[in-house]
């Protein structure tokens, strides 16, 4: 019988989130449907903002570019969704 | 998945098929109509239901989850420990030497860096772990490393570079010594460099990947490693030392041409796909040829590319004849003459993906490139560091091999002795 040194490194503290609150409905919101700008997906974000504005009249439906590449961070758009949106749809595409 | 592994299990993610990626707007607005071809559930009434849905207790957890990795594992036998380390994921599923207290305290003979000494952060999945030399070591010890290779090992290490990545494409390293140690480790840097015939080139690569899965918690399929096909350089990557001695005169060593010393010992890392062999030696002179394969290469930009030429002794002779006094001279011939027009080149999906947006937030060069008239010749490479040249090989006949290496960085072994 024989032990071995674990080849694992330390794994970093876990910290769980809390989601953002749920709506009620989503009569007279305002929705961002924001495109991460994966290469030549635009027209599914483009299409999916139809479809919803069409599906659902009563609910303002904002479709936003990410700005810089589909793996870059925007904190500019995260603080507007917070302060004029009451929800996010987020297209990542392949 | 990503959301659940770093702290939110129950991010609200809906799937429409794929890929989505010019596709038609009619193709996306069916897919948006649709069905989840995951729960099988329409599309929008997931979308919707993910915004209105009510939380439940488990959603608005907000906790810190402490995750303590045991020292040693076992006891067992050593069939009941190679299983264990396949089954945990912890190998690449050929047998490994088991990392004993005692082998790895032999193996930590080889550096002056005490086992405990934290050498840094790797992350290959979603989350950085950090790692000692003792833990480098036992990846060491696994994948039949000699403890005087031990300091490039942990020069890999404390890189922070994975030998591994999460993304769908299917990524590769090269890793090219350079230095004295070259010699001490006894590594091939001659004929059959690049093949399984030298005990350092094979182990050295295995090593970077044992590292990725175990200090970096990447390289688990369809959870932190995404690649479609999977690449089997993966087992050692591309792996050798440069042929120092077959360089002509004029040409440097790759490290020196990096800043570092003749006696400075130096590892490099490349990122990249795979390698192509070019075999026509006769037909045209070898910088008209090597142009074909550089214009294989995606074109650079934000997302950068890169060209590694992997050039035996006789060629990079003949490309002096040729009139190429340096690596440097031949890296800009290249540089100059792999220009392709201002429409093809903005075309490319990564060039899309990500030299168009940052072109678009004024970042230079893109911002100025994107400004050219239509006419235009856009370089293929960002600049001709860009394009590196190794020399390796045994002079047993005039060939060469490129890849889509691109430079990552080069990093002192000396300092991990």
């Amino acid at each position: 019988m024989n032990t071995v040194i674990n080849p694992r490194g330390q794994l970093p503290v876990k910290q769980q989130i809390a989601m953002a609150p749920r709506l009620d409905n989503l009569d007279g919101k305002t929705i961002y449907i924001v495109d991460v700008r994966w290469p030549y997906t635009h027209q599914f974000s483009q299409e999916m903002y139809n479809v919803l504005s069409g599906r659902y009249p009563k609910t303002t439906f904002l479709l936003r570019d990410k700005s810089g590449s589909y793996g870059e961070d925007d904190p500019g758009l995260w603080a507007e969704i917070q302060e004029k949106g009451d929800g996010v749809v987020m297209a990542v595409g392949h | 998945m990503h959301a659940g592994l770093v702290g939110m299990p129950n991010h609200r993610l809906i799937y429409v098929p794929h890929p989505i990626s010019r596709e038609p707007s009619s193709k996306c607005r069916e897919y948006i109509e649709g069905n989840d071809p995951v729960t099988g559930r329409p599309v929008l009434d997931e979308i919707v239901e993910a915004l209105t849905k009510p939380l439940t207790k488990e959603d608005m957890i907000e906790s810190l989850e402490e995750r303590p990795v045991p020292r040693l594992l076992g006891p067992d036998t050593d069939e009941g420990l190679q299983r264990l380390f396949f089954e945990e994921k912890m190998t690449d599923y050929l047998p490994i030497v088991l990392p004993t207290e005692e082998r790895v305290a032999e193996m930590l003979t080889g550096t002056s860096h005490k086992p405990d000494e934290v050498v840094g952060e790797l992350r290959s999945g979603y989350e950085a772990l950090s790692f000692t030399v003792e833990k480098v070591a036992a990846n060491a010890v696994m994948a039949g490393a000699r403890p005087e290779y031990l300091p490039v090992i942990l020069a890999l290490a404390a890189s922070g570079v994975p030998a591994i990545a999460t993304s769908t494409q299917s990524f590769a390293r090269m890793i090219v010594v350079n230095g004295p140690i070259r010699h001490e480790i006894e590594m091939n840097s001659g004929c059959g460099a690049m093949g399984p015939f030298n005990q350092a080139n094979a182990v050295l690569g295995r090593v970077a990947t044992f590292m990725s899965l175990n200090l970096g918690g990447g390289g688990v399929p369809n959870l932190t490693y995404w690649g479609s096909q999977g690449n089997s350089l993966n087992y050692n990557h591309v792996t050798f030392a440069e042929n120092e001695e077959g360089l002509p005169s004029g040409w440097k060593p790759f490290h020196i041409q990096k800043g570092f010393k003749p006696g400075d010992s130096v590892v490099s890392y490349f990122h990249g796909y795979g390698i192509w062999h070019w075999k026509n030696t006769y037909d045209e002179k070898r910088h008209k040829a090597i142009l074909q394969m550089a214009n294989w290469v995606l074109p650079s930009g934000a997302y950068r590319s890169g060209l590694g030429l992997l050039l035996d002794p006789i060629v990079a002779r003949d490309l002096v004849q040729e009139g190429f006094p340096s690596k440097g001279a031949l890296s800009e011939y290249v540089y100059d003459n792999t220009k392709l027009p201002f429409r093809e080149y903005w075309r490319y999906h990564l060039v899309e993906g990500m030299t168009l947006p940052a072109a678009q937030q004024g970042v230079e060069p893109y911002a100025s490139w994107l400004k050219e008239p239509k006419k235009t010749m856009i370089n293929r490479y960002r600049n001709p560091e860009e394009i590196s040249i190794l020399v390796v090989g045994g002079s047993t006949n005039a060939f060469w091999q490129a890849g889509d290496w691109r430079y990552i960085g080069s990093f002192s072994i000396d300092e991990w002795r």
